[in-house]
Parts: C-alpha cells; sequence; structure tokens
C-alpha cells in the first residue's frame, strides 16, 4: 500500500484547487434547496471543472476527452472530496450512461456525449418501470421497428433526475412480450420532443428525485440505438457494472467527507465504538469497489461479487448517515439551520441505497446463486 | 506469486500445519524457506499463512514468525504476551501467550493494544512469571494466561516506530486467521444446506437461510479486501499506516460475529452438537477476540482516535 498523495495528478489537481479557491468556494458544501436549483449551482463547478481539461481525464478524445485511464476519474472524484469540495451530483450518472455510450455507441459518444460530460446536458436512465423494479426483464415499453425509425411506447418511472433532463437512456422492449431479456433493446430519447413527457415524483425526502416519463408513439432515429435491436439486455448489465463500480467510488468519497465532516460538526458526543464501526465498514467499501474499477478499467468483468459491492455501499451509506444523525441531536428533528437539513436530506435518500439499482434483496439472491452456489429458490416467478 | 505457485505454496504449508509437532512448527517452516517467500512478498504470504492456520485451526503459535523479524528478534526465541487488560500497571503485565514458556526466551509484552502500540522486551529470566495453561472457552487453542512483574531495568522499551510496527503485524495476522475461520464457518454452513432437505427442498433453497449466509459473505469478503490491502512492516509514514490493520481487524472480527451467528442457526440442531465442527470454530474464534483485546474495544479506540484527529484517512487510493 503506499499513499495516493504520491500521485502526481492528485498533486497537480490539488496545486490547482488551491490557486483556484476562491472562485470554488461556492462549492465546499451543497446547497440545501430544489434538487432542480442544485444541479444548476453543480454544472457551473462541473464546467469549470471540464474547461480546466480536469474532467476530460480518463474519457477517450473522440468524446472530448483528454484520454488516460478510466482511474483517472476515480483518482479526482477522490481528491475533490478529500479536498473539502462536493462532486455535481449529475456526474454520478455521467459515470454510468457515459462508458455504455462510449463502448456501445461509438458515433453516439462523439456527437452527443462531450455536451453532456461537460455539463451543458443533464441525462437520466431510464429503465424501471411501475411494473418492473427488481424484476426488470418483465418490462413492457414498446419499442417498435418502423423501418426507418423507432416508434416508443409506455411508462418509465423512478429515473433520477429526469423532470429535467434532456435526454434519457431508455431500455425497452423490441421483441414479443414473451421474449424476456432477450427482447430488450438500450435507446438515447430527446425529452423535449413530441410524444415524451415528464411528471416529477416528489421523494420521501421532499425533493423531486426522479420522475415518471411517459412516451406515446415517440418516434426516434436508429442510429439512436445503443449496438442492435436486441442488446438492451447485454448493454444494461455492463452498464450495471459501473454503476457498482464508479458510482460506489463516488459514493465511499463522499461518506468519507461526510463522516469527517460529523466528526467536526458533532453536536452531541458521539460513541467512540460507533465511529470505529463505521469507519471500518466504509474501509470495506473503498477497498471491495477499488478492486471493482481497476478490473473495470482494465476491460475484465468483475462478475457476480459486484454485487457484493453493492450490498457494501447500501451498509456503508446507511451507517455512515445514521452517525451523521445521531451527532445532530435533538437538531436532526428539531433544527432548522441549513446543515440539520442537509443531513436529513441525505439520511432519507441513504435509505433507498438498498433499493435502487437492484434491491439489497436481490444482491443477497446473486451473492447466494451466483457466489455461494447454494441451491436454487423454487422458480416459480423467476425468470 | 502467480496463481499456480501460490496454491503450491498453500498445499506446503497446510501438509506442514498438518503434520509438524506444536512446539516445531515455526522452526519447520523457516526451514522451509517461508523467508524467502514473505520477502517477495509479505502480504501475500501473511495471508495465505494466517488465513490457513485459521481455516484448519492450526494452534501453533505463529505469530512470533512473523512479529519477531520486523523488530529485530528471532522468532524462535521470543513469545509474544497479548494483553488481557486495558492497562497494567507500571512494572507489571497480565496477558495470553499462545506457546510454551521455556528455554531461553524473552517476552515481547503488548502493553497497549488500542492506542497507537507500545511494547517492551523482558528475558523470561528476569520476569517473576505465573503462566498457567487456559482451558476456558477453548482448551485445544494453547493458549497460557502469563501475569508477573519484572524490574523497572529489565524491560527494554520498544522504540515507537517498532512498537506501531509490532503491533499493527499482530492486528493483521490475526484479521487474516479470523477472516480464514469465518470461511470455514461458512464452508460448513453451506455443506449442510445443501445437504439437509425439509419441506422437500434443501434448506439452502429458502431465501431466509441463503440471506443470512449472503450476509456472512459480504462481510468477509470487505473484511478480505481491507487485509489484502496491508502491507506488513510498512510503519507510519504511509498513508493509513496504524489505522489500516485496525480497520482489517475490526472488519474481520465483526466478519466472523456474523459467521458465528448465522451459520449456528442455520445448521440446526446439528450445530449444536459437539460432533459437528461448528462449535470448535465459534470457539476459537471468540478466543482470538480475546487475543486481539475485543473488537469492541479495538473500534472505540480507532474511533477515539479518529475523533481526536478530527480526520479520517482514506485507506489506499484506486492508483496507488
Amino acid at each position: 500500500m503506499s499513499t495516493s498523495s504520491s500521485s502526481a495528478l492528485v498533486e497537480e489537481f490539488r496545486a490547482w484547487l488551491r490557486a483556484h479557491a476562491a472562485e470554488l468556494a461556492a462549492f465546499t458544501r451543497r446547497v440545501p434547496v430544489e434538487i432542480e436549483k442544485q444541479v444548476e449551482h453543480e454544472r457551473v463547478l462541473q464546467r469549470m471543472l471540464w474547461d480546466a481539461g480536469w474532467l476530460r481525464r480518463g474519457w477517450p478524445e473522440s468524446s472530448g476527452g483528454s484520454g488516460g485511464s478510466a482511474l483517472d476519474r476515480g483518482t479526482l472524484y477522490d481528491a475533490l472530496w478529500q479536498a473539502g469540495y462536493l462532486v455535481p451530483e449529475s456526474m454520478a450518472a455521467v459515470e454510468v450512461i457515459g462508458p455504455a455510450v462510449v463502448t456501445y455507441a461509438p458515433d453516439l459518444a462523439r456527437t452527443l456525449l462531450p455536451a453532456y460530460l461537460r455539463g451543458d446536458e443533464i441525462w437520466c436512465q431510464g429503465f424501471s418501470e411501475p411494473g418492473s423494479g427488481s424484476d426488470l426483464a418483465s418490462l413492457r415499453t414498446r419499442i417498435e421497428d418502423r423501418g426507418g425509425s423507432l416508434r416508443i411506447t409506455g411508462q418509465k418511472i423512478w429515473a433520477s433526475h429526469g423532470s429535467f433532463s434532456d435526454r434519457c437512456l431508455l431500455l425497452g422492449r423490441s421483441g414479443s412480450p414473451d421474449s424476456g431479456h432477450h427482447g430488450l433493446s438500450m435507446i438515447l430519447v430527446d425529452l423535449d420532443q413530441s410524444g415524451v413527457e415528464t411528471r416529477p415524483i416528489r421523494a420521501a425526502s421532499g425533493r423531486n428525485e426522479f420522475a415518471e416519463i411517459f412516451f406515446d408513439d415517440a418516434e426516434v432515429s436508429r442510429d439512436r440505438l445503443l449496438g442492435q435491436l436486441g442488446d438492451g439486455w447485454g448493454i444494461a448489465m455492463s452498464l450495471l457494472q459501473w454503476e457498482r463500480g464508479m458510482y460506489a467510488w463516488q459514493r465511499q468519497a463522499f461518506l468519507h467527507a461526510r463522516l469527517e465532516e460529523t466528526l467536526r460538526e458533532a453536536r452531541v458526543p458521539v460513541d467512540a465504538a460507533s465511529v470505529g464501526y463505521v469507519y471500518a465498514s466504509l474501509c470495506a467499501l473503498r477497498l471491495k469497489c477499488r478492486g471493482t474499477l481497476r478490473a473495470l478499467a482494465a476491460g475484465e468483468a468483475p462478475g457476480p461479487d459486484i454485487s457484493i459491492d453493492k450490498l457494501l455501499l447500501s451498509a456503508a451509506e446507511q451507517s455512515v448517515l445514521d452517525l451523521a444523525a445521531a451527532a445532530l441531536g435533538t437538531d436532526f428533528v428539531s433544527g432548522d439551520d441549513e446543515f440539520s437539513a442537509e443531513i436529513r436530506d441525505e439520511w432519507f435518500y441513504s435509505r433507498a441505497t438498498s433499493i435502487y439499482g437492484g434491491a439489497a434483496e436481490i444482491q443477497r439472491n446473486i451473492v447466494a446463486d451466483r457466489v455461494l452456489r447454494l441451491p436454487k429458490e423454487p422458480s416459480v416467478g423467476r425468470r | 506469486m502467480d496463481a499456480a505457485e501460490l496454491a503450491e505454496f498453500r498445499s506446503t504449508l497446510r501438509h506442514l500445519l498438518d503434520t509438524a509437532p506444536l512446539s516445531s512448527t515455526v522452526a519447520a517452516l523457516v526451514d522451509s524457506g517461508w523467508t524467502e517467500v514473505y520477502d517477495q512478498g509479505p502480504g501475500e504470504a501473511l495471508a495465505v499463512l494466517f488465513q490457513l492456520k485459521g481455516e484448519m485451526l492450526a494452534a501453533a503459535s505463529l505469530y512470533e514468525l512473523v512479529a519477531a523479524p520486523l523488530v529485530g528478534r528471532d522468532p524462535l526465541q521470543c513469545r509474544i504476551v497479548f494483553p488481557a487488560t486495558a492497562k497494567a500497571a507500571p512494572g507489571e503485565f497480565d496477558g495470553y501467550a499462545t506457546g510454551s514458556l521455556s528455554g531461553d526466551l524473552d517476552l515481547l509484552i503488548i502493553d497497549d493494544w488500542h492506542g497507537r502500540g507500545s511494547a517492551r522486551v523482558v528475558s523470561l529470566a528476569a520476569a517473576r512469571l505465573d503462566a498457567r495453561p487456559v482451558n476456558g472457552l477453548d482448551a485445544e487453542a494453547g493458549v497460557m494466561r502469563v501475569s508477573g512483574s519484572y524490574q523497572a531495568g529489565d524491560g527494554l522499551l520498544l522504540g515507537d516506530e517498532a512498537a506501531v510496527v509490532l503491533v499493527d503485524v499482530l492486528r493483521l495476522a490475526l484479521a487474516h486467521e479470523l477472516i480464514g475461520q469465518t470461511g470455514h464457518m461458512l464452508r460448513l454452513a453451506i455443506e449442510h444446506v445443501t445437504v439437509r432437505e425439509q419441506f422437500g427442498r434443501p434448506l439452502g433453497s429458502f431465501q431466509a437461510v441463503r440471506h443470512r449466509l449472503a450476509d456472512v459473505a459480504v462481510l468477509a469478503a470487505g473484511a478480505a479486501s481491507v487485509a489484502a490491502a496491508i502491507t506488513p512492516g510498512t510503519g507510519l509514514d504511509h498513508n493509513g499506516g496504524n489505522v489500516a490493520p485496525r480497520v482489517a481487524l475490526i472488519a474481520a472480527a465483526v466478519a466472523a460475529d456474523a459467521a458465528r451467528r448465522n451459520c449456528l442457526q442455520v445448521c440446526g440442531a446439528i450445530g449444536f452438537t459437539w460432533e459437528f465442527a461448528l462449535h470448535r470454530y465459534i470457539r476459537r474464534s471468540l478466543v482470538l477476540d480475546a487475543l486481539s483485546g475485543s473488537r469492541q474495544a479495538v473500534a472505540a479506540g480507532l474511533g477515539e482516535s479518529l475523533m481526536n484527529a478530527a480526520q479520517v484517512p482514506r485507506i489506499g487510493g484506486v492508483q496507488t
């Protein structure tokens, strides 16, 4: 093990952060207002980091990046949080959607992706449906092949940032209704076009975290497909690996910063052993998903083990935010200051980490089946 | 080591732990070229040895083998004394040793497990010693309770850096041993729930059972990732030095605790019999918890040092 500060990239980045401390001061903490305003605010930081070349690192030159390893991106997110700044919340989706577009739609990566990477646009994922959550392969939104173009009809739900996104990466059914995961396709759809409507969903936190998106015979050009018709499931699985890998890495970077702030800002005495246990669960997440990220960056498939990362993430995130909530004392309930409000938002959001992107129960099933190789559950209702 | 070399190294060690008499296991390891393998990759070698020790419930004291050379001592001529009480009075000690206490030995007495670590060397001849074999929870563990005193002039306090290196490598070794035990408890439970049927189905096909075992596997994998990131003997100047081994120990102890609860539960009545091996692992892992100063106290010590520093070290970068 050697120190992360030995990395020249980190030293260079930290020097830049110090030199621009005045402009960056607005980004030392989240603005606990409506999510729409938060995302607008953070886009300024995203653009600043892009223009200075930092966010170009690790993305291919053909997508507006400056090349290099995807691990450079992980190093920078970590360093940004460690220096006391936030990583724009929309970068989470960038890290999930971006790699899939680069790998499966090189033309879109050249023409459309740069605007997304530099923060000019917000994109969202349209996977879940009212009838398809954990059971994703049962989804029913139709992608009809009309020769020159494709027509989309159906409803998506729980699209994070969906109500103010410019485009949506949609997983839909191009095969027959009973085609299971073989009949799925993935396509990038503009949300301002005719036949598409979005409606925000107010989350338990009170924020419009996600949206419903309605498609009524919406026409989309074939060149918006990722891969070919019918490739959707495989692409979704590859994309979910990045969600487990880089998204989890971003979250652990945030959680280290959050834990540090909790220790500094505690308003009531905090139990020392709880701090030790919480920190240990956070380190386990960090070092497990570091291995996953390295495998992904080397072009290797991490396999079913990646469900372990997802479970470590939900456990660590919930335990850090439980500690942060406890450290506020009564202010968690009755504090009307900005910091209390921010912790409440994050605490609520942390409850969702064991639900989104494949619920913890599904991840445990996968670990039981494919890592421990336990006898299968009865197949009733399972594909 | 590549995969083939690793497998061969493992099987050599397994054979040795199986066949060498307890009192000469360390000597046999030294003769078999342990030091050369360790020098090539200390982290990996230590992981293989102590995970095997945990998996096989080997009682041979191997702690001296990895700890003594780091503080310039001969593993065959010293004995670690793990503290049994949080803080002994000056000139006194009360702890556990895991091997025989005879001959021309130096005692390597750990004074403080929970902070950064401090340790001293006292020759067996100079110590007024009361030693008794512990039957307790696990008579097969080969643990001695040793207490006594020494003249102030007879105790050589290890330097700060040496004490940290010593305590860190012991924490890391115990973490790997717990990980090995956890893996074996999980295997025992998996075998049982795969074979045992109720309601016309294997127990392991019931989701409640599967999820309990998945939870153990997740904690064990997390602990193994932390332990694997640590190179023994690196001392204080590395990011997370002195913090990372404590984290590894806590994560491994938490995983072992989950294994004790969940594996025992899914093994049902069989798990509660003397014949079924699980109780031996439960006993030994609780012994390790005691040797390492109890996970609760280790966690509290770590939490306190983080709170005092108001800093949360990032252990290991993604590219470094």
